[in-house]
């Protein structure tokens, strides 16, 4: 590891005591086992062979003392432009969901939606760095969208992530009245209720819903202007035509074309 | 505790601390670095302060030494990998924070670290963050020393190149016309 980030290292012990006494005891670890400091934290010194294993004993009672985070495990694409964040969701929901649009590229769907041509071979020429609307680019890729609250609560998260369903989401920066597309891919309430970010720019964020709602994201003033529940579009069904018209014919309907 | 950056205070560190019990080992956050992270592995590194600029002002041609300090940071990291980002406003709200944003900060404070050309004995490390226009940079605060450096990380707003080390009121001329091309009507976004 580099000069500064190794100069600049600060311990931490993230297994609360507890857990890791509880684990100890458990593995049969004796107060002669016990040190007061090791490196400047509270520990336990063990025998060979046992440590790991309190540990991993120590984490698993951690993990079960804490409210589960509720994510769908996506995977969000960065934006190739500097505007293309309506771009990059609609392509990542798309390709989420396995719509039609799904194997479009964003340059495809910036090309699309604002009607330039070229935007793939030069994405930087004037006509395709221009900013567009999430509905839009959801349309031209076929995921299916409806307006949710805004702000969304918990109580509106929960039921889309249960279902799988990913939300977008739209802040407007307070300096600029510019906006920014991002996605809500899961949620989690202990100690407060909190949510997964998957943003475009290159980052999958823990934060908190309070902090987002009040108009912060990444600490920087904004509002929560549109809320979008995605769905799984619908699947069209193919029934070849004579098929079709012996069913009818069957029910007493009779035959012929639609 | 004291490092090259400054006085950490503890309480901060303990905030980090205890949102990070929340995130890492979790098994429902495999496909996440923080979820197969190890627990007993966990580190903080490079305390930092994030400072912030509005795009009007970067319009406006504000020198970058007027922008604010918006958040207390660190990265994370997992043995000796950065796998995360942990920041704490003024307020107390901590986001955590992984992805290749992150990934390219601590490739960039690494490109810095082994250059010979650039002294960091003693310098204050800080990001400079713009979301609004997708800038983040790398920046040395050396008072009295070799003056400050930036050092933007990947993907930043054109004419903006990554990599680059730039003077502070080098890179404010650059932005000025970066903030007036994201100085634009609503009803969209980038």
């Amino acid at each position: 590891m580099a000069g500064l980030l190794e100069r600049n290292r600060i311990p931490l012990w993230i297994i609360p005591e507890k857990f890791v006494a509880e684990a100890a005891h458990r593995q049969g670890v004796t107060p002669d086992d016990l040190e007061a400091e090791r490196d400047g934290l509270p520990g336990v010194r063990l025998r060979p062979g046992i440590g790991r294993k309190v540990l991993d004993d120590a984490t698993a009672l951690m993990v079960a003392d804490r409210s589960a985070h509720h994510v769908i495990p996506f995977d969000m694409e960065d934006q190739c432009r500097e505007l293309w964040c309506y771009a990059a969701v609609a392509v990542g929901l798309a390709g989420y969901y396995a719509t039609s649009g799904a194997s479009k590229k964003q340059c495809r769907v910036v090309g699309e939606v604002l009607g330039a041509f070229g935007c793939c071979s030069d994405g930087d020429k004037p006509e395709c760095t221009k900013v567009a609307t999430l509905e839009a680019a959801l349309d031209n890729v076929r995921v299916p969208h409806s307006a949710g609250s805004v702000p969304a609560d918990l109580a509106e998260v929960e039921p889309q992530i249960t279902a799988l369903h990913l939300l977008g989401l739209r802040v407007e920066w307070t300096s600029n009245h510019m906006g920014h597309f991002a996605v809500i891919s899961g949620w989690q309430d202990d100690p407060e209720p909190s949510v997964w970010i998957d943003d475009p720019a290159g980052y999958h964020e823990f934060v908190k819903l309070a902090e987002l709602r009040a108009g912060t994201y990444r600490k920087t003033p904004c509002t929560w202007t549109d809320t979008y529940l995605t769905m799984v579009p619908p699947r069209r069904i193919r029934v070849p035509e004579d098929v079709w018209a012996q069913v009818r014919a069957e029910s007493g309907e009779g035959g012929g074309a639609r | 505790m004291t490092t090259s950056t400054g006085t950490v205070d503890p309480s901060v560190v303990e905030a980090v601390r205890e949102r990070l019990s929340v995130v890492v080992g979790r098994p429902e956050l495999r496909h996440r670095k923080l979820g197969r992270a190890d627990p007993a592995t966990i580190a903080l590194t490079l305390p930092h302060r994030v400072y912030a600029l509005g795009v009007n002002e970067l319009a406006e041609g504000l020198p970058l030494r007027r922008a604010r300090p918006v958040a207390e940071a660190f990265l994370v990291l997992d043995g000796e990998a950065v796998v995360a980002a942990a920041e704490v406003s003024p307020e107390g709200h901590v986001t955590i924070s992984e992805g290749s944003a992150i990934d390219a900060l601590a490739g960039t404070v690494e490109q810095v670290d082994a250059d010979p050309d650039v002294g960091t004995e003693g310098a204050e490390v800080r990001v400079l963050r713009v979301p609004e226009v997708n800038l983040l940079a790398l920046w040395l605060h050396r008072p009295g020393g070799d003056g400050d450096l930036i050092v933007p990380v990947a993907r930043p707003p054109a004419p903006v190149q990554a990599g680059r080390r730039y003077d502070p009121d080098e890179l404010s001329a650059v932005l000025v016309d970066v903030g007036h091309r994201h100085l634009r009507p609503p009803e969209s976004g980038n």
